[in-house]
């Protein structure tokens, strides 16, 4: 048909489109496209239904009066799991859950299909179905936005990584490290992510919303699998929801931009007519809006306040904060040269401004160890570097390793006693050394540190209490919690106890006390004011003064 | 529950809508005309300089760093002079553009006043942009696609700490560490540029390029790079070209109203159809095959960040210094001494870095550049202290080894060493350094794992943390 609108002026040199109209039927489905949805719709119910039996769990065990930021978020954070699977990080076989529900999809849509050959076409469920999968995927990506907006998720390097050779970090720390000392670019991107969430939550603006949802995914999965991170299951799992959404799209694009059609849309939406149905949907629609859009975010505010969760968050002691030289190291009364190749020696401690020492020493680090992971030797190695975990959920100072994660570096958290000036510490990697595991209730009087009340009664009334190290905005159930419960893998951690002497500045300071072979130690740090070449950031998380 | 079908029949609507494209407002024609006369003094090449440089290549053995040179013009107007790159636009620039701009405008707006629409200058104006963007953007793709662009950390920089590097060293370092994300980039970028060169899928490239490009203009700005100005003229290009189309996808996906195509096209005949198929063919050859295949071959032979000579062979490693003689007094090991060397790193090419504790001034490269000649590659140097890098020449009859410092800081850091090899780990250093001090070193080879190179493959659970 020819096209009515004419530009005259321009006749002479460009041609008028002499295409037609396209406007799509949506009250007659093509029999393919009845199939395919009822694969569709088994498939993505299945996969936006929280399954996991640790989902319900927490969730069921919320404290909704006292609740930490990560409560809300972990209703937003689930993959699909068929129970009885076994969990693979690697490859296709990582996504097996996904095609176990697939061929259920299948089988099930083949079932519905022979029950059900008359309908015309299911335009109302596939509605309803764009909804589920559009709230799905935007509570999703507000959860992963707002840890970035207010850039927790990847902390700026402490002082221990700034003096870490770039070579002894992996590949995700190297990833992690580079959005952690651009804050602001972090947050930029938590903008990114929480506009697509945004988008998403509303009808009219699905499509750029299902578009930035999968191409940001779709990069975060590649990063994933190029930095050997552990999330590109999970990110594949928007990209899929993304690619979804548009669907419903495609075909308007296409006769637009690609046939030069006058295009008409069809879409369906359903009118709410009845006042009940006026009140659910503005109920839920409003229940998300305060638990997403406006608890969410303030928990989050809170957490980066005073809880950053990937850094420690009780203050360390303020006298003993910096970068510090081993002047001179003596154990058992012997003394050891500063050597960069001895391993018993220690080279530099770092006092971060909160709970954590480390230290450098020089360790020998296996060759290939990802493929020698089944030797006990390298796979201690590994564990005790922090390499096979990196987890945003732990509560307690002492299980947020996410600075420990260097070659050649060991990293302790402690508690301290002012008054006395003691610090007691322990290792921040649980690696599982047969022989540790007994050390608590070995006599062999080398094990004294490693019995319950290690830590003197004197000392316990001049500390602050765990629960008690950050201000009360800061504190939640979940933290609570954390710190209430047993670990039985506290009891292999190394320990170390030791006395501090230093005057008013800090500068000087002296180490004495037992190392964790109950060997005594004497070590003199000397603060080295250093000057680094990246820029520090001011916009960043926690309260240490 | 009530349903109602609220989708209008087609007769209805049509008459209703009007196709905005035929009158525009009187808004859109001045603006248009600025951004036309901008853009075309953005795309076409009207700088002497760019023929300079064109005239200065050897079109008979072009290499990557010419198309990625002939590629990335932008006007300049005050710049001074290198003989190596041509020079890349500041802010200045783009406000003397702006002003000549705005004086065509007003000028063009007195003279044409009856004009309701520009469709067939915006449909010039695309053209020239889009063949401009997607050459600009395959340069850089290619040197993604076969990674170049960030290359792998030499020896040398995985043995500098991480707080001794700039944000933007370590922001190409960490991309050079992941191969396959930048691989995946280019890709991406090549994608946007092909996606340019036909009429009907620009805008889904103009759009590709606006998220791409905007993402490197913040990742320029936050992480201190220098190409910000060198972005914003790329994503300018993009959004005039994705503007064409913008009203559209607003009608069609967020009013869901029937909505008009574009009407304009081209149409080519008889000779002109011939020069253009000729000229399209021709630009398709050298910017996606002759570049790509330069790329290629660039990436053959070596790494073109980092020097492609081979240093003393059998040298390559991290060192220990396990004697220091100055003067005539051994210097025990320490860790804060600003005399004694710590280590010393041999590459494979011929560079070695001195790990010290001294404050090196740092020799800054925050844009992206590529260089012919050893002399010039001087990306290890760039963005971090805590080592200084020398380059040097083997006289491997006399065991004379010529160090220079490569750090542009320091011109006149030269000095000469004898050397010799005690067995196969050991190497002895002694001569004059460069305060003529005499010094007399014995480096002993360190079989460093690198935590970086295993990572890869660590064995985790696949999880949802983050």
């Amino acid at each position: 048909m020819k096209n009515e609108i004419a530009n005259k002026d321009t006749e002479s040199k460009l041609t008028m489109s002499t295409n037609g109209i396209a406007t799509t039927d949506i009250t007659r489905w093509k029999s393919y496209q009845k199939v395919l949805f009822r694969v569709a719709f088994i498939f993505f119910i299945l996969m936006s239904i929280p399954s996991s039996k640790e989902w319900w769990t927490r969730t069921v065990a919320l404290d909704w009066f006292n609740l930490n930021y990560r409560d809300v978020y972990d209703i937003a954070r689930f993959l699909p799991e068929v129970p009885g699977l076994a969990n693979y990080s690697k490859g296709l076989k990582s996504y097996n859950d996904w095609f176990v529900i697939l061929g259920i999809g299948v089988i099930g849509g083949a079932i519905w299909t022979l029950l059900d050959r008359k309908r015309a076409e299911y335009n109302k469920l596939y509605y309803w179905l764009r909804v589920i999968v559009r709230y799905r995927a935007a509570i999703g990506m507000i959860g992963f936005g707002m840890q970035k907006v207010f850039p927790v998720q990847m902390a700026y390097p402490p002082i221990s990584t700034l003096n870490t050779p770039f070579g002894d970090m992996t590949m995700q720390k190297l990833y992690w490290w580079e959005f952690g000392i651009s804050p602001f670019y972090q947050s930029f991107t938590g903008f990114v992510e929480l506009g697509a969430g945004l988008l998403l939550l509303h009808r009219k603006t699905t499509f750029f919303g299902a578009v930035l949802l999968a191409i940001a995914l779709g990069c975060i999965n590649h990063v994933n699998v190029a930095y050997d991170g552990n999330v590109h299951v999970y990110s594949t799992y928007f990209v899929v929801f993304g690619f979804f959404l548009m669907i419903y799209y495609v075909r308007d694009i296409y006769h637009l931009q690609f046939k030069e059609n006058y295009t008409i849309p069809n879409h369906y939406y359903p009118a709410f007519k009845s006042s009940f149905w006026r009140f659910t949907r503005g109920g839920l629609k409003t229940i998300n809006i305060i638990l997403f859009l406006i608890y969410l975010p303030y928990l989050q505010y809170l957490n980066f306040i005073y809880d950053p969760y990937n850094q420690p968050s009780a203050p360390g002691v303020k006298k003993l904060r910096g970068y510090y030289e081993v002047v001179q190291f003596k154990i058992n009364d012997k003394e050891i040269p500063y050597s960069p190749l001895d391993s018993t020696r220690w080279q530099d401690v770092a006092f971060e401004k909160w709970s954590t020492l480390s230290l450098k020493v020089n360790q020998f680090i296996p060759p290939s160890i990802a493929k020698r992971m089944h030797e006990p030797e390298v796979k201690r190695y590994v564990d005790q570097n922090g390499f096979g975990f990196n987890s945003g959920a732990p509560q307690r100072d002492i299980d947020r390793t996410y600075e420990v994660f260097a070659a050649n570096r060991r990293s302790f958290y402690y508690r301290v006693d002012t008054v006395n000036q003691i610090l007691y510490l322990q290792d921040k990697a649980t690696y599982v050394n047969p022989g540790d595991s007994t050390r608590y209730k070995s006599s062999d009087s080398k094990h004294r540190i490693y019995h319950d009340d290690w830590i003197s009664t004197d000392s316990e009334k001049y500390m602050v209490s765990e629960i008690n190290a950050i201000p009360e905005a800061g504190k939640s159930t979940r933290r609570t919690r954390a710190y209430t419960r047993k670990v039985p893998l506290d009891k292999m951690r190394d320990r170390m106890v030791l006395h501090y002497q230093t005057d008013q500045t800090g500068r000087d300071v002296l180490l004495q006390g037992v190392n964790e072979n109950n060997d005594s130690i004497y070590v003199v740090l000397q603060r080295l004011e250093k000057k680094y070449l990246l820029p520090e950031s001011i916009f960043v998380g926690g309260r240490y003064d | 529950m009530e349903m109602v079908d609220t989708h209008t029949p087609v007769q209805n609507i049509r008459r209703t809508e009007k196709d905005r494209s035929v009158e525009w407002s009187s808004g859109t024609i001045i603006l248009f005309r600025f951004v036309f006369v901008f853009l075309m003094l953005q795309a076409v090449p009207l700088d002497w300089k760019y023929y300079r440089f064109a005239f200065s290549i050897t079109w008979t053995d072009l290499h990557i760093r010419d198309v990625f040179y002939l590629a990335k013009y932008t006007p300049t107007f005050f710049s001074s002079y290198d003989p190596l790159a041509l020079p890349i636009q500041s802010f200045l620039d783009w406000i003397i553009l702006g002003l000549i701009a705005m004086a065509a405008t007003a000028i063009w707006t007195y003279l044409d006043k009856r004009r309701k629409n520009y469709n067939d200058l915006y449909y010039v104006l695309t053209v020239v942009l889009r063949y401009r963007l997607a050459f600009a953007l395959a340069a850089y793709a290619w040197i993604k696609v076969f990674p170049l662009q960030q290359p792998y950390p030499s020896l040398s920089l995985l043995n500098t700490n991480y707080g001794d590097l700039s944000d933007w060293k370590i922001v190409i370092l960490t991309y050079g560490a992941g191969t396959s994300y930048e691989v995946l980039l280019g890709f991406v970028e090549l994608l946007s540029a092909l996606l340019l060169l036909h009429r009907k899928s620009a805008s889904l490239g103009a759009a590709l390029v606006i998220g791409f490009t905007g993402n490197v203009l913040l990742s320029n700005l936050a992480y201190n790079g220098s190409e910000s100005i060198y972005c914003l003229y790329l994503l300018g290009m993009a959004v005039a070209i994705f503007a064409n189309d913008a009203y559209r996808y607003y009608s069609l996906l967020v009013l869901v109203r029937p909505t008009f195509p574009n009407h304009y096209r081209p149409v080519f005949s008889g000779q002109k159809k011939q020069a253009r198929v000729f000229l399209k063919s021709t630009y398709i050859v050298f910017v996606f095959f002759l570049s790509g295949y330069l790329a290629y071959s660039s990436f053959a032979s070596g790494p073109v960040a980092y020097p492609r000579a081979k240093g003393l062979s059998n040298t390559a490693g991290l060192y220990d210094v396990c004697e220091f003689k100055i003067n005539g007094t051994w210097l025990p090991y320490s860790f804060t001494d600003s005399i004694r060397w710590q280590n010393v790193v041999f590459e494979e090419w011929p560079t070695i870095s001195i790990g010290v504790n001294r404050k090196v001034t740092p020799d800054d490269l925050t844009t992206e550049e590529i260089f012919k000649e050893d002399r010039d590659r001087t990306f290890e140097a760039t963005g971090s202290t805590g080592r200084s890098f020398y380059g040097y020449e083997a006289d491997t009859i006399n065991y004379v080894l010529r160090f220079k410092n490569r750090n542009r800081h320091y011109p006149n850091d030269e000095f000469t060493l004898n050397y010799k090899r005690l067995g196969q780990d050991k190497i002895k250093l002694w001569g004059l350094n460069q305060n003529r001090d005499s010094i007399q070193v014995v480096l002993s080879k360190v079989p460093k794992i690198y935590i970086l190179n295993e990572s890869y493959e660590l064995p985790k659970n696949r999880s949802v943390f983050d």
